[in-house]
């Protein structure tokens, strides 16, 4: 292998789109030429401090343009807030809900018929007054 | 996170949000881009300006097959083409050049006195030719893949991957002192 289809080569390794049946003789060659090594060395440089360039800050007056347009600014008020919720968390949720509510009915139709019981202790104890024990008032 | 993939089908299904979300996302890398191949504070904001107009009214046209970014950035470039049209910033012809120079010897390139690493590399990327800048923004600096680029600037794999050898030979021969010394 010359060095100038070991730089090619070296180009594409750099970009992961080099073929890997082009990586052992790469490699060997690499082991032989210092060029190549040093090629490789400050490509990889090059390439690492294009990947860390500080972004340019797109000018407030273009981006004002779009929040006028209503893009990419969204209104979010309670009302229209958007929730998502997995599948299997939405559906645990609607069975606890479920035995929830049963539990409820559960409860209220106990308590019912304890007032009933109580209802019924009461009449048992209770004695009606009748017009004889009625103390009817008396008047001059 | 929501992929790109999801937010375009959500904004052609008429969500105007999932438009603003993909906005969000890409503003500052698709100005910066122009910025880098234009080198012009106000046309890059222009070209931005336009590609956010295009990719608004014309997501509908996206191909499933192509990459949204891919897609985007094809916008961005046709747009900075049009500004260098319009405004005769660079020779449309250095576009599609790839017989002529890598390197521009006429761009200002004064980097004796500076020595942040990142402006001596972006002034040596701004003397590489249009076509050859393009290439090493989209592939080092945006992270496409050799397709992306070929899409991005409607040429071939092969064609891409030669502008990048050439070009990374060109820049390796001229930062040679300025990396090796950071090597040390």
């Amino acid at each position: 292998m010359n060095c100038q289809t070991g730089k090619e080569y070296i180009s594409q390794l750099l970009d992961n789109e080099l073929e890997s049946e082009f990586l052992q003789p790469l490699f060997q060659h690499l082991a032989e030429c210092s060029e190549c090594r040093s090629f490789y060395t400050r490509t990889r440089s090059i390439q690492k401090t294009l990947g860390h360039l500080p972004n340019h800050e797109l000018p407030e007056l273009v981006d004002q343009k779009f929040a006028v347009l209503a893009i990419g600014k969204e209104k979010r008020t309670l009302m229209n807030r958007k929730i998502t919720i997995p599948v299997p968390s939405a559906m645990l949720s609607g069975v606890f809900v479920f035995m929830l509510s049963i539990l409820f009915v559960f409860f209220i139709r106990n308590l019912q018929s304890n007032f009933q019981y109580v209802d019924q202790k009461f009449e048992m104890n209770y004695t009606r007054p009748t017009p004889s024990t009625l103390q009817m008032p008396q008047y001059n | 996170m929501i992929t790109d993939e999801e937010l375009v089908s959500q904004f052609r299904n008429g969500e105007l949000n999932a438009g603003g979300m993909l906005y969000q996302r890409y503003k500052t890398e698709v100005f910066s881009f122009c910025r880098r191949m234009l080198n012009d504070q106000e046309s890059a904001g222009d070209a931005a300006q336009e590609t956010f107009l295009k990719m608004m009214t014309g997501i509908q046209s996206l191909n499933h097959h192509i990459a949204f970014k891919a897609w985007l950035f094809a916008i961005a470039r046709n747009e900075v083409l049009m500004v260098v049209r319009h405004r005769k910033i660079i020779p449309m012809e250095s576009f599609h050049d790839e017989t002529t120079e890598v390197w521009d010897e006429k761009t200002p390139f004064s980097i004796t006195a500076d020595n942040d690493i990142q402006i001596i590399l972006m002034n040596a990327v701004n003397c590489l030719k249009p076509a050859y800048r393009e290439a090493v923004l989209l592939r080092d600096v945006e992270q496409l893949t050799y397709e992306e680029i070929a899409a991005v600037t409607g040429t071939t794999v092969g064609s891409v991957k030669s502008k990048l050898f050439k070009s990374r030979v060109i820049l390796n021969e001229k930062l040679r002192p300025y990396f090796e010394e950071i090597k040390q």
